[in-house]
Protein backbone atom coordinates (compact mmCIF):
# COMPACT_ATOMS: atom_id res chain seq x y z
CA UNK A 1 0.00 0.00 0.00
CA UNK A 2 1.06 3.45 -0.85
CA UNK A 3 0.74 7.09 0.15
CA UNK A 4 -0.95 8.05 -2.76
CA UNK A 5 -4.30 6.44 -3.26
CA UNK A 6 -4.00 7.50 -7.51
CA UNK A 7 -0.66 5.31 -7.48
CA UNK A 8 -2.71 2.15 -6.00
CA UNK A 9 -5.26 2.42 -8.25
CA UNK A 10 -2.52 2.89 -11.62
CA UNK A 11 -1.05 -0.72 -9.48
CA UNK A 12 -4.22 -1.99 -9.87
CA UNK A 13 -4.36 -1.10 -13.75
CA UNK A 14 -1.24 -2.61 -14.07
CA UNK A 15 -1.52 -6.07 -12.88
CA UNK A 16 -3.85 -6.65 -16.16
CA UNK A 17 -1.90 -8.31 -18.52
CA UNK A 18 -2.13 -5.93 -21.19
CA UNK A 19 -1.46 -2.69 -19.76
CA UNK A 20 2.14 -2.66 -20.48
CA UNK A 21 2.83 0.75 -18.77
CA UNK A 22 0.01 3.15 -16.87
CA UNK A 23 0.21 7.11 -15.65
CA UNK A 24 -1.61 10.00 -14.51
CA UNK A 25 0.22 12.59 -16.66
CA UNK A 26 -0.08 15.91 -18.92
CA UNK A 27 2.01 17.82 -20.98
CA UNK A 28 5.74 17.99 -20.03
CA UNK A 29 4.75 16.13 -16.92
CA UNK A 30 4.12 12.81 -15.59
CA UNK A 31 1.89 13.47 -12.48
CA UNK A 32 1.76 10.34 -10.52
CA UNK A 33 3.60 6.67 -11.82
CA UNK A 34 3.73 3.61 -10.25
CA UNK A 35 6.79 1.15 -10.11
CA UNK A 36 8.52 1.59 -13.24
CA UNK A 37 10.19 -1.94 -12.49
CA UNK A 38 6.69 -2.83 -12.97
CA UNK A 39 6.72 -1.62 -16.80
CA UNK A 40 7.00 -3.87 -19.43
CA UNK A 41 10.73 -3.71 -20.69
CA UNK A 42 9.87 -3.31 -24.43
CA UNK A 43 8.28 -0.08 -23.87
CA UNK A 44 10.74 0.71 -22.13
CA UNK A 45 13.34 0.16 -25.03
CA UNK A 46 10.74 2.75 -26.74
CA UNK A 47 9.96 4.94 -23.89
CA UNK A 48 11.68 8.36 -25.59
CA UNK A 49 9.74 8.12 -28.73
CA UNK A 50 6.36 7.25 -26.59
CA UNK A 51 7.13 10.60 -24.12
CA UNK A 52 8.04 12.31 -27.25
CA UNK A 53 4.10 11.31 -28.97
CA UNK A 54 2.97 12.01 -25.80
CA UNK A 55 3.42 15.25 -25.21
CA UNK A 56 2.43 15.68 -28.62
CA UNK A 57 -1.09 14.29 -27.74
CA UNK A 58 -1.35 16.52 -24.70
CA UNK A 59 -0.63 19.61 -26.73
CA UNK A 60 -4.13 18.36 -28.17
CA UNK A 61 -5.94 17.88 -25.03
CA UNK A 62 -4.68 21.15 -23.72
CA UNK A 63 -6.58 22.29 -26.43
CA UNK A 64 -9.70 20.73 -26.85
CA UNK A 65 -10.66 19.36 -23.24
CA UNK A 66 -12.43 22.03 -22.19
CA UNK A 67 -14.69 21.90 -24.75
CA UNK A 68 -15.35 18.04 -24.28
CA UNK A 69 -12.18 16.66 -25.74
CA UNK A 70 -12.64 12.83 -23.76
CA UNK A 71 -10.61 10.48 -25.23
CA UNK A 72 -7.25 9.98 -27.63
CA UNK A 73 -5.20 7.39 -28.63
CA UNK A 74 -2.25 6.57 -31.52
CA UNK A 75 -0.47 3.63 -32.49
CA UNK A 76 3.05 3.56 -32.10
CA UNK A 77 4.47 0.74 -34.19
CA UNK A 78 3.34 -2.76 -31.84
CA UNK A 79 1.97 -0.56 -29.10
CA UNK A 80 -1.24 1.46 -28.47
CA UNK A 81 -1.40 4.70 -26.21
CA UNK A 82 -4.64 5.46 -24.62
CA UNK A 83 -5.44 8.91 -23.48
CA UNK A 84 -8.33 9.09 -21.09
CA UNK A 85 -8.98 13.05 -20.10
CA UNK A 86 -9.76 14.07 -16.91
CA UNK A 87 -13.05 16.51 -17.56
CA UNK A 88 -11.54 20.31 -17.53
CA UNK A 89 -8.29 19.83 -17.22
CA UNK A 90 -5.51 18.87 -19.02
CA UNK A 91 -4.69 15.89 -17.51
CA UNK A 92 -4.93 12.10 -18.48
CA UNK A 93 -4.93 9.16 -17.51
CA UNK A 94 -2.63 7.10 -20.08
CA UNK A 95 -1.79 3.31 -20.97
CA UNK A 96 0.44 1.47 -22.96
CA UNK A 97 -0.97 -1.65 -24.31
CA UNK A 98 -0.22 -3.79 -27.29
CA UNK A 99 -1.91 -2.89 -30.35
CA UNK A 100 -3.27 -6.56 -31.10
CA UNK A 101 -4.87 -6.56 -27.74
CA UNK A 102 -8.55 -6.89 -26.10
CA UNK A 103 -9.42 -3.32 -26.49
CA UNK A 104 -12.82 -3.51 -25.43
CA UNK A 105 -11.57 -5.01 -22.27
CA UNK A 106 -9.17 -2.91 -21.31
CA UNK A 107 -11.35 -0.14 -21.92
CA UNK A 108 -13.88 -0.95 -19.56
CA UNK A 109 -11.33 -1.41 -16.62
CA UNK A 110 -9.51 2.34 -17.99
CA UNK A 111 -12.76 3.99 -17.30
CA UNK A 112 -13.27 2.36 -13.99
CA UNK A 113 -9.61 3.72 -12.93
CA UNK A 114 -10.58 7.36 -14.57
CA UNK A 115 -13.82 7.37 -12.25
CA UNK A 116 -11.76 5.61 -9.42
CA UNK A 117 -8.63 8.64 -9.91
CA UNK A 118 -11.67 12.05 -10.38
CA UNK A 119 -13.19 10.24 -6.80
CA UNK A 120 -10.06 10.61 -5.77
CA UNK A 121 -9.65 13.86 -6.39
CA UNK A 122 -13.08 15.34 -5.80
CA UNK A 123 -12.26 14.07 -1.99
CA UNK A 124 -8.99 15.66 -1.66
CA UNK A 125 -10.58 18.81 -3.07
CA UNK A 126 -13.37 18.70 -0.63
CA UNK A 127 -10.89 18.36 1.72
CA UNK A 128 -8.25 20.87 0.84
CA UNK A 129 -11.37 23.21 0.61
CA UNK A 130 -12.76 22.48 4.57
CA UNK A 131 -9.25 22.70 5.79
CA UNK A 132 -9.55 26.69 4.27
CA UNK A 133 -12.97 27.16 5.89
CA UNK A 134 -11.97 26.02 9.16
CA UNK B 1 -52.85 -14.67 3.40
CA UNK B 2 -49.75 -15.13 0.91
CA UNK B 3 -46.53 -13.77 2.27
CA UNK B 4 -44.77 -11.66 -0.43
CA UNK B 5 -40.99 -11.70 0.90
CA UNK B 6 -39.08 -12.08 -2.18
CA UNK B 7 -35.24 -10.25 -1.52
CA UNK B 8 -32.38 -9.94 -3.74
CA UNK B 9 -28.83 -8.78 -3.32
CA UNK B 10 -26.40 -8.14 -5.56
CA UNK B 11 -22.49 -8.09 -4.30
CA UNK B 12 -19.39 -7.78 -6.06
CA UNK B 13 -15.64 -7.47 -5.57
CA UNK B 14 -12.68 -6.15 -6.95
CA UNK B 15 -9.72 -7.99 -5.00
CA UNK B 16 -7.09 -10.07 -6.23
CA UNK B 17 -6.04 -12.45 -3.57
CA UNK B 18 -8.73 -15.25 -4.39
CA UNK B 19 -9.57 -16.51 -1.39
CA UNK B 20 -10.37 -12.63 0.42
CA UNK B 21 -11.76 -12.05 -2.89
CA UNK B 22 -14.43 -14.87 -2.01
CA UNK B 23 -15.10 -13.84 1.42
CA UNK B 24 -15.62 -10.37 0.52
CA UNK B 25 -18.16 -11.13 -2.35
CA UNK B 26 -19.80 -13.41 -0.50
CA UNK B 27 -20.11 -10.85 2.47
CA UNK B 28 -21.20 -7.80 0.15
CA UNK B 29 -24.21 -9.96 -1.03
CA UNK B 30 -25.45 -11.74 2.02
CA UNK B 31 -25.61 -9.17 4.68
CA UNK B 32 -27.83 -7.08 2.29
CA UNK B 33 -30.39 -9.86 3.16
CA UNK B 34 -32.63 -10.32 5.86
CA UNK B 35 -33.39 -13.94 5.69
CA UNK B 36 -31.15 -17.15 4.32
CA UNK B 37 -30.54 -16.89 1.06
CA UNK B 38 -32.41 -19.53 -1.24
CA UNK B 39 -29.64 -19.32 -3.71
CA UNK B 40 -25.79 -17.64 -5.02
CA UNK B 41 -25.28 -17.27 -7.87
CA UNK B 42 -21.52 -16.51 -8.83
CA UNK B 43 -19.61 -15.05 -11.81
CA UNK B 44 -15.97 -14.19 -12.10
CA UNK B 45 -13.25 -13.71 -14.33
CA UNK B 46 -10.41 -15.87 -14.92
CA UNK B 47 -8.00 -13.19 -13.29
CA UNK B 48 -8.46 -15.68 -10.19
CA UNK B 49 -7.01 -18.50 -11.80
CA UNK B 50 -3.25 -16.62 -11.30
CA UNK B 51 -4.45 -15.41 -7.93
CA UNK B 52 -5.09 -18.40 -5.42
CA UNK B 53 -7.00 -20.49 -7.95
CA UNK B 54 -10.83 -21.40 -8.26
CA UNK B 55 -10.96 -23.46 -5.28
CA UNK B 56 -9.23 -21.49 -2.88
CA UNK B 57 -12.10 -18.56 -4.22
CA UNK B 58 -15.03 -20.84 -3.29
CA UNK B 59 -13.28 -21.68 -0.10
CA UNK B 60 -13.79 -18.05 0.81
CA UNK B 61 -16.93 -17.61 -0.40
CA UNK B 62 -17.96 -20.86 1.90
CA UNK B 63 -15.87 -18.86 5.04
CA UNK B 64 -18.92 -16.46 4.98
CA UNK B 65 -22.06 -18.19 2.70
CA UNK B 66 -24.23 -19.90 5.30
CA UNK B 67 -24.25 -23.88 4.81
CA UNK B 68 -26.22 -26.31 2.50
CA UNK B 69 -26.95 -22.56 0.49
CA UNK B 70 -27.02 -23.85 -3.33
CA UNK B 71 -24.17 -22.32 -5.49
CA UNK B 72 -23.54 -22.10 -9.13
CA UNK B 73 -21.37 -19.98 -11.21
CA UNK B 74 -18.55 -19.48 -13.41
CA UNK B 75 -16.33 -17.81 -15.30
CA UNK B 76 -17.03 -14.86 -18.07
CA UNK B 77 -15.38 -12.16 -19.68
CA UNK B 78 -17.02 -9.30 -17.73
CA UNK B 79 -19.89 -8.57 -15.84
CA UNK B 80 -22.44 -5.58 -15.06
CA UNK B 81 -24.27 -4.84 -11.82
CA UNK B 82 -25.86 -1.73 -9.87
CA UNK B 83 -22.08 -1.06 -9.02
CA UNK B 84 -20.76 -0.33 -12.44
CA UNK B 85 -19.29 -2.17 -15.26
CA UNK B 86 -16.13 -4.43 -15.19
CA UNK B 87 -13.71 -6.94 -16.83
CA UNK B 88 -12.08 -8.41 -13.69
CA UNK B 89 -13.48 -8.91 -10.35
CA UNK B 90 -16.42 -11.06 -9.36
CA UNK B 91 -20.20 -10.58 -9.00
CA UNK B 92 -22.56 -12.46 -6.93
CA UNK B 93 -26.83 -12.45 -6.60
CA UNK B 94 -28.64 -14.04 -3.62
CA UNK B 95 -32.37 -14.27 -3.26
CA UNK B 96 -34.31 -15.42 -0.11
CA UNK B 97 -38.27 -15.81 -0.67
CA UNK B 98 -40.31 -17.57 1.68
CA UNK B 99 -42.10 -18.80 -2.00
CA UNK B 100 -39.44 -20.30 -3.30
CA UNK B 101 -37.87 -23.71 -3.94
CA UNK B 102 -34.92 -24.53 -5.39
CA UNK B 103 -32.51 -27.70 -6.98
CA UNK B 104 -29.03 -27.49 -8.43
CA UNK B 105 -27.64 -29.98 -10.83
CA UNK B 106 -24.39 -30.49 -13.07
CA UNK B 107 -23.47 -32.86 -15.94
CA UNK B 108 -20.25 -34.11 -16.98
CA UNK B 109 -18.33 -33.87 -20.35
CA UNK B 110 -20.49 -31.92 -22.27
CA UNK B 111 -18.49 -31.60 -25.39
CA UNK B 112 -18.80 -35.29 -25.58
CA UNK B 113 -21.77 -36.06 -24.39
CA UNK B 114 -23.92 -33.34 -24.25
CA UNK B 115 -27.43 -34.95 -24.38
CA UNK B 116 -26.07 -37.62 -20.87
CA UNK B 117 -24.41 -34.09 -19.25
CA UNK B 118 -28.22 -32.69 -19.46
CA UNK B 119 -29.72 -35.70 -18.17
CA UNK B 120 -27.63 -36.04 -15.27
CA UNK B 121 -28.37 -32.39 -14.65
CA UNK B 122 -31.81 -33.03 -15.04
CA UNK B 123 -32.29 -36.10 -12.58
CA UNK B 124 -30.67 -34.07 -10.13
CA UNK B 125 -33.29 -31.22 -10.22
CA UNK B 126 -36.23 -33.65 -10.52
CA UNK B 127 -35.56 -35.68 -7.45
CA UNK B 128 -35.01 -31.69 -5.60
CA UNK B 129 -38.01 -30.12 -6.64
CA UNK B 130 -40.49 -33.63 -7.09
CA UNK B 131 -43.02 -32.24 -4.27
CA UNK B 132 -42.16 -28.42 -5.00
CA UNK B 133 -46.24 -26.77 -5.08
CA UNK B 134 -45.36 -23.44 -6.91
CA UNK B 135 -46.58 -22.94 -10.18
CA UNK B 136 -44.09 -20.86 -11.87
CA UNK B 137 -40.86 -22.31 -12.71
CA UNK B 138 -37.02 -21.13 -14.10
CA UNK B 139 -33.87 -22.48 -14.98
CA UNK B 140 -30.41 -20.93 -15.60
CA UNK B 141 -27.91 -23.23 -17.51
CA UNK B 142 -24.51 -22.25 -17.15
CA UNK B 143 -22.43 -24.55 -20.01
CA UNK B 144 -18.93 -24.27 -20.97
CA UNK B 145 -18.94 -22.70 -24.19
CA UNK B 146 -16.78 -23.55 -27.16
CA UNK B 147 -12.58 -23.55 -27.00
CA UNK B 148 -10.14 -23.73 -29.56
CA UNK B 149 -9.90 -27.32 -30.31
CA UNK B 150 -6.22 -29.33 -29.87
CA UNK B 151 -5.09 -30.24 -33.05
CA UNK B 152 -2.30 -32.31 -32.29
CA UNK B 153 0.95 -31.40 -34.68
CA UNK B 154 -0.89 -28.44 -36.07
CA UNK B 155 -1.49 -26.71 -32.31
CA UNK B 156 -4.33 -24.48 -31.05
CA UNK B 157 -5.31 -21.65 -33.19
CA UNK B 158 -7.94 -19.74 -34.30
CA UNK B 159 -7.01 -20.34 -37.95
CA UNK B 160 -5.67 -23.53 -39.05
CA UNK B 161 -4.89 -23.01 -42.89
CA UNK B 162 -5.48 -25.45 -45.43
CA UNK B 163 -2.11 -27.71 -45.98
CA UNK B 164 -3.65 -31.17 -45.15
CA UNK B 165 -6.71 -32.48 -46.77
CA UNK B 166 -9.85 -31.58 -45.33
CA UNK B 167 -11.12 -35.33 -44.14
CA UNK B 168 -7.53 -35.57 -42.73
CA UNK B 169 -8.60 -31.83 -40.49
CA UNK B 170 -11.90 -32.97 -39.66
CA UNK B 171 -10.64 -36.27 -38.01
CA UNK B 172 -7.85 -34.22 -35.99
CA UNK B 173 -11.42 -32.02 -35.08
CA UNK B 174 -13.34 -35.18 -34.18
CA UNK B 175 -10.55 -36.34 -31.73
CA UNK B 176 -10.17 -33.08 -30.51
CA UNK B 177 -14.06 -32.75 -29.96
CA UNK B 178 -14.83 -35.98 -28.77
CA UNK B 179 -11.46 -37.11 -27.07
CA UNK B 180 -9.66 -34.02 -25.95
CA UNK B 181 -12.90 -32.42 -25.24
CA UNK B 182 -11.61 -28.99 -26.96
CA UNK B 183 -14.34 -27.61 -29.35
CA UNK B 184 -17.63 -26.59 -29.81
CA UNK B 185 -19.75 -26.11 -27.09
CA UNK B 186 -22.68 -28.15 -28.26
CA UNK B 187 -24.47 -26.20 -25.57
CA UNK B 188 -26.97 -25.38 -27.64
CA UNK B 189 -27.88 -29.47 -27.39
CA UNK B 190 -27.79 -29.47 -24.02
CA UNK B 191 -30.41 -26.90 -23.82
CA UNK B 192 -32.66 -28.72 -25.68
CA UNK B 193 -32.28 -31.98 -23.88
CA UNK B 194 -32.80 -29.75 -21.15
CA UNK B 195 -36.16 -28.60 -22.83
CA UNK B 196 -37.34 -32.11 -23.26
CA UNK B 197 -37.07 -32.80 -19.09
CA UNK B 198 -38.59 -29.52 -18.58
CA UNK B 199 -41.00 -28.15 -21.03
CA UNK B 200 -42.97 -25.61 -18.39
CA UNK B 201 -39.61 -23.97 -17.83
CA UNK B 202 -38.82 -20.55 -18.55
CA UNK B 203 -35.17 -21.08 -19.28
CA UNK B 204 -32.33 -18.69 -19.76
CA UNK B 205 -28.39 -19.96 -20.51
CA UNK B 206 -24.90 -18.45 -21.42
CA UNK B 207 -21.87 -20.39 -21.87
CA UNK B 208 -19.08 -19.68 -19.61
CA UNK B 209 -15.63 -18.58 -21.14
CA UNK B 210 -12.06 -17.12 -20.31
CA UNK B 211 -10.80 -13.81 -20.63
CA UNK B 212 -10.09 -13.74 -24.45
CA UNK B 213 -8.08 -16.51 -25.21
CA UNK B 214 -10.94 -19.38 -25.70
CA UNK B 215 -8.52 -21.50 -24.21
CA UNK B 216 -10.76 -23.04 -21.20
CA UNK B 217 -13.32 -22.12 -18.93
CA UNK B 218 -14.65 -23.04 -15.30
CA UNK B 219 -18.21 -23.77 -13.93
CA UNK B 220 -18.61 -23.68 -10.07
CA UNK B 221 -21.10 -26.49 -8.27
CA UNK B 222 -21.35 -25.85 -4.37
CA UNK B 223 -17.61 -26.58 -3.44
CA UNK B 224 -16.38 -27.57 -6.82
CA UNK B 225 -14.45 -26.67 -9.63
CA UNK B 226 -15.87 -27.66 -13.07
CA UNK B 227 -14.68 -27.57 -16.74
CA UNK B 228 -16.74 -29.16 -20.05
CA UNK B 229 -19.47 -29.03 -17.54
CA UNK B 230 -23.24 -27.84 -17.27
CA UNK B 231 -24.37 -26.10 -14.00
CA UNK B 232 -28.14 -25.26 -13.30
CA UNK B 233 -30.24 -23.79 -10.94
CA UNK B 234 -33.65 -24.33 -10.83
CA UNK B 235 -36.31 -22.09 -9.28
CA UNK B 236 -40.07 -23.23 -8.65
CA UNK B 237 -41.95 -19.97 -7.33
CA UNK B 238 -44.92 -18.07 -6.55
CA UNK B 239 -43.50 -15.05 -7.66
CA UNK B 240 -43.65 -13.97 -11.58
CA UNK B 241 -40.90 -14.07 -14.08
CA UNK B 242 -40.43 -14.17 -17.72
CA UNK B 243 -37.23 -14.38 -19.98
CA UNK B 244 -36.60 -12.53 -23.41
CA UNK B 245 -33.70 -12.93 -25.92
CA UNK B 246 -33.78 -9.41 -28.31
CA UNK B 247 -30.43 -8.64 -30.55
CA UNK B 248 -31.39 -6.20 -33.14
CA UNK B 249 -28.96 -7.17 -35.71
CA UNK B 250 -29.56 -6.11 -39.38
CA UNK B 251 -29.42 -7.58 -42.53
CA UNK B 252 -26.53 -6.02 -44.53
CA UNK B 253 -27.37 -7.22 -48.45
CA UNK B 254 -24.67 -9.52 -48.08
CA UNK B 255 -26.68 -12.66 -49.13
CA UNK B 256 -25.17 -16.35 -50.18
CA UNK B 257 -26.10 -19.78 -50.04
CA UNK B 258 -24.79 -22.48 -47.69
CA UNK B 259 -24.08 -25.55 -50.00
CA UNK B 260 -22.79 -27.62 -48.12
CA UNK B 261 -22.30 -28.06 -43.80
CA UNK B 262 -21.59 -30.87 -41.90
CA UNK B 263 -24.43 -33.22 -40.18
CA UNK B 264 -25.46 -31.15 -37.94
CA UNK B 265 -24.98 -28.13 -39.90
CA UNK B 266 -22.44 -26.69 -36.94
CA UNK B 267 -19.44 -26.40 -39.74
CA UNK B 268 -20.23 -24.76 -43.23
CA UNK B 269 -18.18 -26.52 -45.69
CA UNK B 270 -19.18 -24.99 -48.96
CA UNK B 271 -20.34 -21.52 -49.69
CA UNK B 272 -21.72 -20.95 -53.08
CA UNK B 273 -20.61 -24.12 -54.27
CA UNK B 274 -17.01 -23.09 -53.48
CA UNK B 275 -14.58 -23.80 -50.74
CA UNK B 276 -16.31 -21.75 -47.73
CA UNK B 277 -13.53 -19.53 -46.41
CA UNK B 278 -12.21 -18.11 -49.63
CA UNK B 279 -15.77 -17.35 -50.35
CA UNK B 280 -17.05 -15.85 -47.18
CA UNK B 281 -13.80 -13.37 -47.51
CA UNK B 282 -14.83 -12.96 -51.15
CA UNK B 283 -18.13 -11.31 -50.23
CA UNK B 284 -16.63 -9.58 -47.96
CA UNK B 285 -13.93 -7.98 -49.92
CA UNK B 286 -11.70 -9.21 -46.98
CA UNK B 287 -8.00 -10.40 -47.78
CA UNK B 288 -6.90 -13.51 -45.96
CA UNK B 289 -3.88 -11.56 -44.82
CA UNK B 290 -5.83 -9.55 -42.82
CA UNK B 291 -7.63 -12.20 -40.82
CA UNK B 292 -5.50 -14.27 -38.42
CA UNK B 293 -5.06 -15.45 -34.97
CA UNK B 294 -3.63 -12.12 -33.69
CA UNK B 295 -6.15 -10.35 -35.61
CA UNK B 296 -9.27 -12.31 -34.72
CA UNK B 297 -11.18 -10.41 -32.20
CA UNK B 298 -11.26 -7.65 -34.30
CA UNK B 299 -12.21 -8.75 -37.13
CA UNK B 300 -14.63 -11.81 -37.29
CA UNK B 301 -17.03 -10.94 -34.44
CA UNK B 302 -17.99 -8.07 -37.31
CA UNK B 303 -19.54 -10.39 -39.67
CA UNK B 304 -21.78 -12.62 -38.13
CA UNK B 305 -23.80 -14.84 -40.73
CA UNK B 306 -27.61 -14.84 -39.73
CA UNK B 307 -28.94 -18.09 -39.94
CA UNK B 308 -31.95 -19.50 -38.46
CA UNK B 309 -30.97 -22.09 -35.35
CA UNK B 310 -31.09 -25.80 -36.29
CA UNK B 311 -34.71 -26.48 -37.79
CA UNK B 312 -36.41 -23.43 -36.09
CA UNK B 313 -38.80 -20.99 -38.09
CA UNK B 314 -38.55 -18.57 -35.31
CA UNK B 315 -35.01 -18.18 -34.03
CA UNK B 316 -33.11 -16.23 -36.38
CA UNK B 317 -30.27 -14.25 -35.03
CA UNK B 318 -26.39 -14.35 -35.67
CA UNK B 319 -24.08 -16.59 -35.43
CA UNK B 320 -20.23 -15.92 -35.05
CA UNK B 321 -17.60 -17.92 -36.34
CA UNK B 322 -15.48 -20.01 -33.72
CA UNK B 323 -12.79 -21.10 -35.59
CA UNK B 324 -11.92 -22.15 -39.13
CA UNK B 325 -10.23 -25.39 -39.92
CA UNK B 326 -8.51 -25.09 -43.42
CA UNK B 327 -11.56 -24.02 -45.68
CA UNK B 328 -14.11 -24.82 -43.13
CA UNK B 329 -15.91 -22.66 -40.86
CA UNK B 330 -17.12 -24.12 -37.34
CA UNK B 331 -20.24 -21.57 -36.10
CA UNK B 332 -21.67 -20.96 -33.12
CA UNK B 333 -24.72 -22.96 -33.71
CA UNK B 334 -26.26 -25.89 -35.65
CA UNK B 335 -28.07 -24.82 -38.45
CA UNK B 336 -30.23 -25.89 -41.35
CA UNK B 337 -30.72 -22.99 -42.91
CA UNK B 338 -29.30 -22.33 -46.84
CA UNK B 339 -29.81 -18.74 -47.34
CA UNK B 340 -27.89 -16.75 -45.04
CA UNK B 341 -26.58 -13.00 -44.76
CA UNK B 342 -24.21 -11.15 -43.26
CA UNK B 343 -25.73 -9.10 -40.27
CA UNK B 344 -24.12 -5.90 -38.67
CA UNK B 345 -25.11 -3.35 -35.73
CA UNK B 346 -24.25 -0.57 -34.61
CA UNK B 347 -23.42 1.33 -31.24
CA UNK B 348 -26.92 2.73 -31.25
CA UNK B 349 -28.49 -0.41 -32.78
CA UNK B 350 -26.37 -2.36 -29.44
CA UNK B 351 -28.20 0.13 -26.42
CA UNK B 352 -31.25 -0.52 -28.69
CA UNK B 353 -31.26 -3.99 -27.98
CA UNK B 354 -31.67 -3.20 -24.58
CA UNK B 355 -34.25 -1.28 -25.03
CA UNK B 356 -36.35 -3.72 -26.53
CA UNK B 357 -35.79 -5.87 -24.29
CA UNK B 358 -36.45 -4.39 -21.02
CA UNK B 359 -38.79 -2.54 -22.68
CA UNK B 360 -41.15 -4.57 -23.64
CA UNK B 361 -41.61 -5.95 -19.57
CA UNK B 362 -44.79 -4.49 -18.05
CA UNK B 363 -44.21 -5.11 -14.26
CA UNK B 364 -41.05 -3.38 -12.95
CA UNK B 365 -38.73 -6.05 -11.83
CA UNK B 366 -37.46 -7.38 -8.25
CA UNK B 367 -34.20 -8.50 -9.32
CA UNK B 368 -32.96 -9.95 -12.82
CA UNK B 369 -30.60 -12.18 -14.32
CA UNK B 370 -29.05 -10.96 -17.70
CA UNK B 371 -27.15 -13.47 -20.07
CA UNK B 372 -25.20 -10.42 -23.30
CA UNK B 373 -23.13 -11.79 -25.58
CA UNK B 374 -19.49 -10.66 -24.94
CA UNK B 375 -18.88 -9.28 -28.54
CA UNK B 376 -21.45 -6.89 -27.44
CA UNK B 377 -19.35 -6.10 -23.88
CA UNK B 378 -15.73 -6.07 -26.50
CA UNK B 379 -17.49 -3.79 -28.92
CA UNK B 380 -18.81 -0.90 -26.60
CA UNK B 381 -15.84 -0.87 -24.49
CA UNK B 382 -15.97 1.73 -21.86
CA UNK B 383 -19.13 3.05 -23.58
CA UNK B 384 -20.89 -0.45 -21.77
CA UNK B 385 -21.41 2.24 -19.27
CA UNK B 386 -24.13 4.33 -21.59
CA UNK B 387 -26.09 0.67 -21.69
CA UNK B 388 -25.48 0.17 -17.88
CA UNK B 389 -27.50 3.93 -17.49
CA UNK B 390 -30.05 2.42 -19.58
CA UNK B 391 -30.44 -0.80 -17.74
CA UNK B 392 -30.33 1.33 -14.04
CA UNK B 393 -33.64 2.87 -15.86
CA UNK B 394 -35.65 -0.31 -15.80
CA UNK B 395 -34.59 -1.61 -12.64
CA UNK B 396 -34.98 1.81 -10.81
CA UNK B 397 -32.74 0.34 -7.93
CA UNK B 398 -33.42 -3.21 -7.74
CA UNK B 399 -30.93 -5.49 -7.90
CA UNK B 400 -29.79 -6.94 -11.20
CA UNK B 401 -26.51 -8.99 -12.79
CA UNK B 402 -25.61 -8.54 -16.60
CA UNK B 403 -22.75 -11.24 -17.36
CA UNK B 404 -21.06 -11.38 -20.93
CA UNK B 405 -20.13 -15.38 -22.15
CA UNK B 406 -20.56 -17.05 -25.35
CA UNK B 407 -23.53 -18.40 -26.82
CA UNK B 408 -27.12 -17.24 -24.95
CA UNK B 409 -30.75 -18.69 -25.41
CA UNK B 410 -33.98 -18.29 -23.64
CA UNK B 411 -36.69 -20.75 -23.69
CA UNK B 412 -40.41 -20.48 -22.68
CA UNK B 413 -43.35 -22.97 -23.39
CA UNK B 414 -44.95 -20.14 -25.46
CA UNK B 415 -42.58 -18.40 -27.14
CA UNK B 416 -40.27 -21.63 -27.92
CA UNK B 417 -36.64 -21.93 -27.50
CA UNK B 418 -34.47 -19.65 -28.99
CA UNK B 419 -30.23 -19.56 -28.93
CA UNK B 420 -27.97 -17.05 -30.95
CA UNK B 421 -25.05 -15.21 -30.64
CA UNK B 422 -24.71 -11.65 -30.08
CA UNK B 423 -27.95 -11.42 -28.02
CA UNK B 424 -29.06 -10.01 -24.85
CA UNK B 425 -31.00 -12.37 -22.65
CA UNK B 426 -32.96 -11.28 -19.40
CA UNK B 427 -34.65 -12.76 -16.79
CA UNK B 428 -36.89 -10.70 -14.87
CA UNK B 429 -38.95 -11.76 -11.62
CA UNK B 430 -41.44 -9.58 -9.82
CA UNK B 431 -44.03 -10.25 -7.02
CA UNK B 432 -47.21 -8.43 -7.18
CA UNK B 433 -46.48 -6.11 -4.26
Amino acid sequence: MQDDPIADVLDDLLKLDDILACMVARFNMISVMPDQSKFNPQVMELWDIIKRAMDDVFGVIREYSQAGLAEMEFRLQDYEVLFYVFPDTENALVAIIPALANKGLIAVEMENARRDILDIMNKTEDLQKKVITQ
Amino acid sequence: MVKKDLEAAVGMTRKWNAREAGRDVARNTIKQLKSLPKFFLLFLTTHYKDHGGFEEFLNGVWDVLPKATPLIGGTVRGFMNNYGCYTRGATAIAVSSSEMDVAIGFGKNTKRSPKNAAQHCSKMIKEKLEKSKYSNKFLLNLISASELPEMQSLGRRKIIEPGITPKAIMKLYSFSQKVLQKGAGRDDEIIEEMIKNFPDFQMIGGGTIDNGEGIISYQFFNKDVLTNSVVSLAINTNNNLDVLTTHNMKKTGKEFNITKTNKDGRIIHEINGKPAFTELLRLLDLSRELINDDTWLQTSFYFPIGSYYYNSKSSFGPRVIGFVLGESIVTGFRSKDKNASILTIDGRGLLETIDKNLGSYSKTPSFGIIASCTTRLETMGDKLYYARDRILKYFNDKPFIVFYVGGESTYTPEKGFTYINMSFNSALFWDDN
